[in-house]
């Protein structure tokens, strides 16, 4: 190929369909620079709505048509593998662009063979494609998964006696963990930060802190179980590759082997960088050091003010400390680019966005920020005759949400006008709140208040599946079949000792499935398949096996109708599809086949139905379904949205709504754990005081909140008092006073 | 608040962005032709199957052979040239076999194990020194991008088991190279051979987008063919000629194979358009009897092979 850059440039503008348009649309200088820098180390830092996708696609076809890079030789990571396949789409979108205006033939390269996806995905296609010993078909656990090991095997989550101390807690918790299920969280979060922080497990050891040398203990145990069972968790593996990396089969990777076909890596980009934690940081850095070329080619893209994920180990410091760590390691400055347009958001807004982070006195602070960082400038005009940003308050959350529903009448509406609507469609507008749960606390109030006006809500996270009641009745039903004495009822049982959470759960669940036994649904099949199982238990001699595993039961009940008409409802199916892979989950941990009990007829083995309602149900009520909770939605037209913050993150929305934003920022639980392992950190880092650590997160969390508002920003909350996290400071250092300028009355338009 | 001037706000399209699909032969093509229920519920809609142990004998085959491949390419500090012996096919067996139980594949019958043991000692002893020098790859990966007639855009993909080389070049002066495909049963009369076949024309065409030209010859070895007495006795040549077909190359076949892809693929499109409640029913024509044996959805589906009833647990 060997295009020059100006021919790549050229021919790209033509492919596009650029050529006609006004220099806006064009590329600006920056992200220019940004495309045509090649050797050495890059550090790109993006703002909301600056274009880094177009920057970072640009940058790989580049690097593909005029440096005759093999795709295979570049390695990319993005954050989710949503934005992954749409990087890649978008690559192989323009691609075939410039193919069709006749600039390339297809079959030259092989685009699809990029190195994409996030950086968990690629260790566990790399470890696995090169049969990796240390890794070799090993069961990667999800999430929910990886609570059911902790609860079987892990013994920092047991209690009593035979598990950590309350004061082995107290050192880590404000509060002891009150059950197995808060011990487990504590100890995942805990064990995988270990991992990802890259702690010297035998400095942590060697510590005089007793806690910290049983913490050691228990580390291990919790390696040599993964081990020992074949199983590997989402903070290991990404332990496995950095030794890898050290192996010879991982230089072979990095630097190639002719003989074998294994081009080797020449670039390395990472995207959302102010979201890695410490080990995958080292693993960049060290697949860095292994290029053979010496060019460290590595390109980082992200904004440190948009740092999301401290909570799950990310360190924001990776970012703002880049330069002077890869002076460190390489003796070599990066060049720094700074994408300082922003196409997403009106000026006003931009202006807003400027000023909120600048001014926040603790981002303020050395380190808080990248050095030097520029404000946006913005890039778009809009004229608008309203002002974008608006601020509800007053009243009780009911008053607040009626005037935020007015206001959102008003935008779909258009009183004014009403056959040309502010926006096209309800989808355009997003809710943003710190919970999406629909209860009087968070949008609960607004989206009864947008219901009696007949705009439609989607809110895909509300109801947690537990709450369902089609969900009840299907367990309901399987506790019928294998525990027809009610074991959660029998108070004087020591084999089968339920917390009061779970039995309640579960009678509520027979209770569904009662109701649903005396509705006029037909339940003849079910109610036969219940009464048949429950005979066959009955007729067993003590301790029987059967053939049956708990998976094989919830299958054939979901042939049973109702059951089986569920799986074609878009809300429940999936649900019970998340069952079905929680039950495959919870069977390969719990692996045994059903067994008659040797005292009561009409029970299978007591201890696995007691482990049936504390681990299985126990992870559905109690363990939290995250994966549930972390699903990427649509965006379904024809509904208002709902959504966090975080799940916002990479979003734009015409209009975006701020709900419940008065919270009074204070350190979690992350903050102090990252505080407490500091010092046993294999690299020394300085940490920022707690205090100011959360400040800057619920800070950079409501920066990005704001940032995804295009024409729109509209702030609401009860009162004001502890706005100053959420509104800022004006450029003085003082609590705003424009805010009176932007409080909206709430009143419904009236032409 | 909205007097004037709205109508200067560009109006937004609603962003929609297509992500490009990933298709393969057998985990979609053919998985969907033979029953879209059993496809949409299990690979679409995330239900997991009951008992994978159909799956068992298969995966440990091509594990440990791959492993064997691994050895004999000098892979941990292994003399390059040497074929395993029995001890550290054993110690293969091991590993494969307990981390195929981790990740839920487990043996259906006990003998299952013992015999995919018995069956690969025989054929690295009997055939290694004649297949193994000849390898060129294993667990290729042939991938591309591709339109299908309605235009939709998608990512075609196969894993080829082993790629043999070939002394000679072809007239053209390419590289001969051989694409090898092991199955665990023997070799198959009905449908299950046209699907194979099927299979191998697209991996044929997916290696000739690659390298320009087709493979030398396309090999289906049927591991299931070793189990007979006197398999023992028999030369290596004969032994291998009574385990394989060769697939033809045929530029025809090849292309009423993708044309067959490509429709399957804009059908799984259209069926991914519908309605939740209108996707993924069955098909008119059965599918063979032993998919539905094991299917854990026959209960509920209106076109088993037969009726089936459940009984109790």
């Amino acid at each position: 190929m060997g295009w020059t850059e100006d021919e790549f440039f050229k021919n790209m503008e033509i492919a596009l369909g650029w050529g006609d348009k006004s220099s806006a649309q064009k590329l600006n200088d920056e992200q220019k620079q940004a495309i045509q820098h090649n050797i050495g180390p890059l550090w790109i830092l993006a703002g909301p709505g600056s274009g880094k996708t177009e920057v970072l696609v640009w940058k790989l076809l580049k690097l593909v048509l005029v440096h005759d890079i093999e795709p295979k030789s570049i390695f990319i990571t993005t954050f989710t593998e949503k934005a992954a396949s749409n990087m890649l789409t978008r690559v192989l979108l323009y691609y075939n662009k410039l193919v069709k205006s006749g600039f390339s033939s297809a079959k030259d390269i092989d685009i699809n063979s990029l190195r994409i996806g996030t950086l968990h995905s690629l260790c566990n296609t790399i470890l696995s494609e090169s049969r990796y010993e240390n890794f070799h078909a090993k069961r990667l656990m999800d999430e929910s998964e990886t609570s059911f090991f902790f609860y079987r095997y892990v013994k920092m989550c047991r209690g009593g006696k035979n598990g950590p101390s309350n004061d082995f807690w107290d050192h880590f918790l404000s509060r002891i963990p009150y059950n197995k299920w808060s011990r487990i969280q504590s100890s995942k979060s805990i064990l995988f930060r270990l991992t990802e922080d890259l702690i010297d497990i035998n400095k942590l050891e060697s510590s005089k802190i007793n806690a910290l040398q049983d913490l050691a203990v228990f580390y291990e145990q919790y390696q040599e179980i993964l081990e020992e069972k074949d199983r590997c968790d989402y903070a290991t593996i990404q332990k496995i590759f950095l030794k890898f990396l050290n192996d010879s089969e991982g230089k072979e990777f990095v630097q190639g082997n002719k003989e074998r076909d294994i081009p080797p890596i020449r670039y390395i980009l990472v995207d959302e960088y102010q979201d890695t934690n410490p080990i995958q940081e080292e693993i960049y850095l060290q697949m860095t050091e292994l290029i053979k070329s010496k060019e460290h080619n590595l390109t980082v893209v992200g904004d440190d003010d948009q740092s999301l994920y401290r909570f799950r180990g990310a360190t924001v410091e990776s970012l703002i400390n880049f330069s002077s760590e890869i002076e460190k390691r390489f003796k070599k400055k990066p060049t720094k680019i700074q994408l300082k347009h922003n196409y997403r958001s009106h000026k006003v807004i931009v202006d807003w966005l400027n000023s909120f982070i600048q001014n926040m006195p603790e981002m303020k602070k050395d380190g808080a920020r990248a050095p030097n960082k520029e404000p946006m400038i913005s890039a778009k005009q809009f004229v608008t005759d309203w002002m974008p940003i608006r601020i509800i308050s007053g009243g009780r959350l009911k008053d607040v949400a009626n005037k935020v529903a007015n206001l959102i009448s008003n935008i779909l509406n258009n009183p004014a006008n009403p056959n040309n609507p502010i926006v096209k469609d309800p989808s355009q507008i997003a809710i943003l709140s710190y919970s999406t749960r629909e209860s009087s606390r968070y949008v609960g109030p607004l989206v009864d208040e947008l219901k009696q006006r007949n705009i439609k809500v989607y809110n895909p996270r509300n109801r947690k599946i537990h709450e369902t009641s089609e969900i009840k009745q299907l367990i309901g039903a399987f506790v019928e079949i294998i525990d027809e004495t009610q074991h959660e009822n029998l108070t004087d049982d020591d084999v089968v000792r339920i917390s009061n959470d779970v039995k309640e759960f579960v009678q509520s669940c027979r209770v569904e499935y009662c109701k649903l036994l005396s509705s006029n649904v037909n339940t003849d099949e079910l109610e036969r398949y219940v009464r048949v199982s429950q005979k066959k238990i009955f007729k067993a001699k003590e301790n029987e096996k059967f053939d049956a595993t708990f998976h094989r039961i919830f299958l054939r009940l979901i042939n049973c109708p109702p059951f089986s008409d569920y799986l074609s409802d878009p809300v429940i199916s999936p649900r019970i599809g998340i069952l079905s892979s929680l039950m495959e989950g919870y069977s390969s941990i719990y692996q045994f086949k059903l067994q008659k009990s040797s005292t009561n007829n009409k029970s299978i083995k007591r201890n696995r139905i007691g482990d049936f309602y504390n681990v299985y149900c126990g992870q559905i009520l109690i363990g939290g379904l995250n994966d549930f909770e972390d699903r990427e939605y649509p965006i379904v037209p024809d509904h208002v949205q709902i959504m966090t913050y975080h799940q916002a993150k990479g979003l734009e929305f015409p209009f975006v709504i701020l709900l419940s934003i008065r919270k009074k920022p204070k350190p979690g639980f992350s903050h102090s754990l990252e505080t407490l392992f500091c010092p046993y950190r294999t690299k020394e880092v300085t940490l920022m005081l707690e205090e100011d650590r959360a400040i800057q997160d619920y800070v950079r969390m409501y920066y990005v909140g704001q940032s995804r508002a295009k024409y729109g920003l509209i702030f609401a909350d009860i009162n004001f008092d502890i706005w100053t996290y959420s509104l800022g400071y004006d450029n003085n250092g003082d609590k705003r006073n424009d805010i009176n300028r932007l409080i909206y009355n709430g009143i419904p338009y009236d032409g | 608040m909205f007097e004037n001037q709205y109508d200067v706000v560009p109006r937004e399209d609603l962003e929609l962005v297509d992500i490009l699909r990933r298709y393969s032969i057998v985990g979609d093509i053919i998985s969907y032709r033979l029953c879209p229920r059993q496809y949409g519920y299990f690979k679409i809609r995330n239900l997991v199957p009951s008992a994978q142990g159909q799956l068992f004998f298969g995966e440990i085959i091509h594990n440990v052979l791959d492993k064997a491949h691994l050895h004999y390419r000098g892979n941990n500090n292994q003399t390059e040239g040497t074929l395993p012996t029995d001890e550290e096919i054993d110690q293969f067996f091991n590993i494969v076999s307990k981390a195929l139980k981790s990740q839920g594949i487990r043996p259906l019958s006990g003998g299952l194990e013992e015999r995919a043991r018995k069956l690969i000692k025989l054929f690295i002893r009997k055939l290694g020194n004649l297949l193994f020098p000849r390898i060129k790859d294993t667990e290729h990966k042939l991938e591309m991008q591709s339109t299908s007639q309605n235009g939709i855009d998608y990512i075609l993909h196969g894993i080829v088991d082993v790629l043999l080389h070939d002394a000679e070049t072809d007239r053209d002066g390419n590289e001969s190279v051989e694409i090898w495909d092991y199955k665990g049963s023997r070799i198959p009369e009905d449908c299950d051979l046209d699907n194979y076949v099927f299979q191998m024309h697209v991996y044929s065409h997916l290696f000739k987008e690659k390298n320009g030209y087709y493979p030398k010859q396309v090999i289906l070895f049927f591991i299931g063919e070793l189990d007979n007495d006197g398999n023992e006795n028999l030369e290596a040549s004969d032994l291998l000629e009574r385990c394989i077909k060769r697939v033809n190359i045929d530029e025809q076949q090849i292309k009423i194979a993708m044309k067959l892809f490509e429709e399957t693929v804009d059908i799984i499109e259209d069926e991914l358009k519908k309605p939740y409640s209108e996707q993924w029913l069955p098909l008119e024509k059965q599918p063979p009897t032993n998919m539905c044996e094991t299917c854990d959805l026959r209960w509920s589906c209106s076109n088993p092979n037969g009726t089936y009833r459940l009984s109790g647990l």
